[in-house]
C-alpha cells in the first residue's frame, strides 16, 4: 500500500513538472504494447495527438510519415496516440484506428488511448496536439507543446514549423525558442 | 406569325427570367450553386459593433460545422434571440474552406443571424483574441455601455447564456 502511495505521490509530483514517466504503455494498431521504454537509444519522441475523424488531424498523416522518417534516424522517433472518446465519436474507434493506419501508410506507432490517461498526462487539448519530449535519465520532459506548424491547410505556405524547430533546436543542444504554440483542432472531451 | 403571338413567345422568357433572379436573390447560396459565405471582415468583431449602438447586446459566436459541439450548441441561439429582443448574433464559421456546399448547408441551418466566413489559422485567432486558444465554440459577448467583451470558450448551454444575459439586463 505505501509503495503504491508513493508510486501515484511519484507520477503525480513528475506529472506537475511537465515530467513523463518512460513506463507509459499503449497498445498499437498491430495490437502490440508500445512503451516509451522499447527505445533505449532514443534522445526524445514526437508525440502527437491525433484521431481519425477531426478535419484538421485528416491535413497531416502524410507530414507525420515525414517528420518521422525524417527524425527517427536521429534519435527522435514519432509517437501518435489517439485519445478522444470512442463513445462520442465512433470514427475512433481501435478497429477504425487500424484501418486507417493501414490506408495512411503509417510508418509509425498509432497508439490507442482508451482511458485518456496519457492525454490527461500530456495536457493534451486537442487534435492534432503536438509534443517534443526529451530524455532526462529515468524519465523525459516536456520541451514543446502545441501546432505542428502554423498552416494545416496548405504544406507549402508553412512558415513557421514549430515542432521541427524545437527538434532542430534541441538536437543542437539548444533551447527550444518557441516552447508553446496554439493549436487548432478538435477538443479532446474527456469522459467524467 | 401575327405581332400578338410573337410577343407571347418573347415575354414569356422574359418574365420567367426575372421570376428566376428573384428567387435567386431571395434564397441567396440556398440556390445559387457559386456563391459562397461573404469572409469576415474586422466590422463583424463584437468590440467593434458594441461602439455603434447603445442599446443591443452583440454576441459574435465562432463555430464550425465539423465541430460536433459546435452544431449541438447552434439551436441555443434560437431561443435566445426570440427571449431577447436585444439580442444581434453574428455567426463566423470556421471551416477548411469557404465552398458553395458550405454556404448551402450553413443556409440550411437557418440561423437568427448573418454568417460570414474566417480561415482557421493561429492568425485569424490571436487576431480575434489574445486570450483565445483556438477551442470551438467561441462565443464573445458585449453588453451596451461596456468596454469590454465576455469570452465563453466551448459549448454552453442555454440556461447559462440565458443567466449571462438576465443579469446584464437586470
Amino acid at each position: 500500500m505505501k509503495t503504491k502511495l508513493f508510486l501515484l505521490f511519484l507520477v503525480v509530483t513528475m506529472i506537475a513538472f511537465g515530467q513523463i514517466p518512460s513506463t507509459i504503455s499503449l497498445k498499437n494498431v498491430d495490437e502490440k504494447m508500445v512503451s516509451f521504454s522499447d527505445y533505449p537509444t532514443a534522445k526524445g519522441f514526437i508525440v502527437i495527438f491525433t484521431c481519425n475523424h477531426c478535419p484538421f488531424a485528416k491535413l497531416y498523416p502524410k507530414r507525420l510519415n515525414d517528420l518521422h522518417e525524417k527524425y527517427k534516424e536521429l534519435g527522435v522517433p514519432l509517437i501518435a496516440i489517439s485519445s478522444m472518446d470512442t463513445i462520442s465519436y465512433e470514427d475512433d474507434s481501435y478497429l477504425k484506428m487500424i484501418q486507417k493506419a493501414k490506408k495512411e501508410h503509417y510508418g509509425f506507432p498509432y497508439l490507442y488511448d482508451p482511458t485518456q490517461e496519457v492525454a490527461k498526462l500530456f495536457h493534451a487539448q486537442k487534435t492534432p496536439h503536438a509534443f517534443v519530449i526529451w530524455r532526462n535519465g529515468d524519465h523525459f520532459d516536456i520541451k514543446y507543446s502545441g501546432a505542428i506548424d502554423d498552416n494545416g491547410l496548405h504544406p507549402n505556405e508553412v512558415e513557421n514549423p514549430y515542432l521541427s524547430m524545437a527538434v532542430d533546436e534541441l538536437l543542437q543542444g539548444k533551447k527550444v525558442s518557441i516552447p508553446e504554440t496554439m493549436t487548432i483542432g478538435c477538443q479532446i472531451y474527456f469522459r467524467k | 406569325m401575327n405581332i400578338q403571338k410573337f410577343l407571347r413567345k418573347k415575354r414569356t422568357p422574359r418574365i420567367d427570367g426575372h421570376l428566376l433572379l428573384l428567387i435567386l436573390f431571395s434564397f441567396g447560396c440556398a440556390h445559387s450553386y457559386a456563391q459562397k459565405l461573404p469572409d469576415w471582415t474586422d466590422e463583424i468583431a463584437v468590440s467593434k459593433q458594441g461602439e455603434l449602438d447603445g442599446q443591443s447586446i452583440f454576441i459574435t459566436h465562432y463555430f464550425a460545422t465539423w465541430c460536433k459541439p459546435c452544431m449541438e450548441e447552434l439551436p441555443v441561439f434560437d431561443r435566445l434571440t426570440k427571449e431577447h429582443p436585444t439580442l444581434v448574433v453574428k455567426f463566423v464559421c470556421l471551416d477548411l474552406e469557404n465552398t458553395p456546399k458550405l454556404c448551402r448547408s450553413i443556409h440550411k441551418l437557418r440561423l437568427p443571424g448573418e454568417v460570414c466566413y474566417l480561415a482557421p489559422t493561429n492568425e485569424h485567432i490571436t487576431h480575434i483574441s489574445p486570450t483565445w486558444d483556438g477551442t470551438l465554440p467561441f462565443t464573445s459577448i458585449r453588453f451596451p455601455g461596456e468596454n469590454t467583451s465576455i469570452e465563453l470558450s466551448g459549448k454552453q448551454t442555454s440556461q447559462s447564456l440565458q443567466q449571462l444575459l438576465e443579469r446584464h439586463e437586470n
